[in-house]
């Protein structure tokens, strides 16, 4: 990106905040179960911590950000879900079903686990894979053409 | 029911918004539009949902509980906005890149159907003779030619059969 329309207060912040904003929204993924929140919600949050990303640095650092194809997201996403709304028929239970699973973990508690949570998993990988895909194809995909055409015509 | 009266104008105010920019010229404003008539129609459903309540979960409260489904509605249709706002800026982008400028075409078979009307031709799709139906209109006016006037006649053995006035 040209050093003229850098905003160095913007990219320090984005750059401090960007990880943590990525794990609330895996908090928030992680929560949805017995709070407000879900996967749709994390994934919307993902997104948008992408999206001031690319608002930063262009394509480039949002590729940086998230060195990933959009579509694999979107497909492992797709996948995750639809598994996770499909594995409960063989093992005997009804579509979607979810099974409650508490696992000692020593010191550290117990982990209560909820296999719905594969569900949510699956739409937050949609949903981040979605606002990828936004971001490629009509942020930096448009910036890939002006530049081109810039090159075109010899500027 | 009591309802909060900001809330109705605000969603009066982004309906009556997003309609005017709805019917814009420029794909861009359409767009905007759309995002605000959205919006408005989210907030009327919520609005209608009632007043809140406890989480509806059977057994969970002895609160009178919260209508879940117009929440639902409301999320599949910020979905919804969030594929149709993203496939409009691909549209308007793409307009803008092929032709500089992102307006609406103009619909050149709805501008034909005007001038037809307005200079009381029949529509291209209309058909000129059709023998299986009585006749309705027009059965007094000058015909076209010879052939069709006396079939006309033919058709009119008892005067005025299945004229409607």
């Amino acid at each position: 990106m040209r050093s003229a329309r850098r905003s160095v207060v913007f990219e320090v912040v984005t750059r401090l905040v960007f990880h943590a904003v990525i794990i609330y929204s895996i908090y928030i993924m992680l929560v949805g179960h017995y709070e407000p929140g879900g996967g749709f919600a994390g994934g919307l949050i993902a997104g948008l911590a992408l999206m001031v990303r690319y608002l930063v640095g262009g394509r480039k650092e949002l590729d940086a950000a998230a060195p990933v194809d959009a579509g694999l997201v979107l497909g492992l996403g797709l996948a995750v879900a639809a598994l996770a709304g499909l594995l409960p028929t063989l093992l005997g239970g009804g579509v979607l079903q979810s099974a409650i699973i508490d696992i000692p973990l020593g010191p550290l508690g117990e982990l209560h686990l909820v296999t719905s949570v594969f569900f949510d998993i699956g739409v937050y990988l949609v949903v981040i894979g979605l606002a990828l895909d936004v971001l490629r194809s009509l942020g930096g995909g448009i910036d890939q053409h002006v530049a081109d055409e810039d090159e075109a015509v010899g500027v | 029911m009591s309802v909060d009266l900001a809330l109705i104008i605000a969603i009066g105010v982004l309906v009556a918004c997003g309609t005017t920019l709805v019917l814009e010229r420029s794909l861009t404003r359409i767009l905007v539009g759309f995002v605000l008539l959205g919006n408005g129609v989210n907030l009327f459903f919520i609005v209608a949902s009632g007043p809140p309540g406890a989480a509806p979960i059977v057994g969970a409260s002895d609160e009178r509980m919260a209508d879940p489904l117009p929440q639902a509605m409301a999320l599949t249709a910020i979905v919804i906005t969030l594929g149709v706002t993203a496939f409009g800026l691909a549209l308007a982008y793409r307009t803008w890149q092929l032709e500089g400028h992102d307006d609406v075409q103009d619909d050149v078979e709805d501008a034909l159907v005007i001038r037809r009307a307005e200079r009381d031709d029949t529509s291209a799709s209309f058909d000129e003779v059709d023998e299986s139906l009585p006749e309705e209109e027009g059965a007094d006016l000058p015909a076209v030619d010879d052939e069709v006037t006396r079939e006309n006649d033919e058709d009119h053995e008892s005067p005025d059969d299945g004229d409607p006035r």
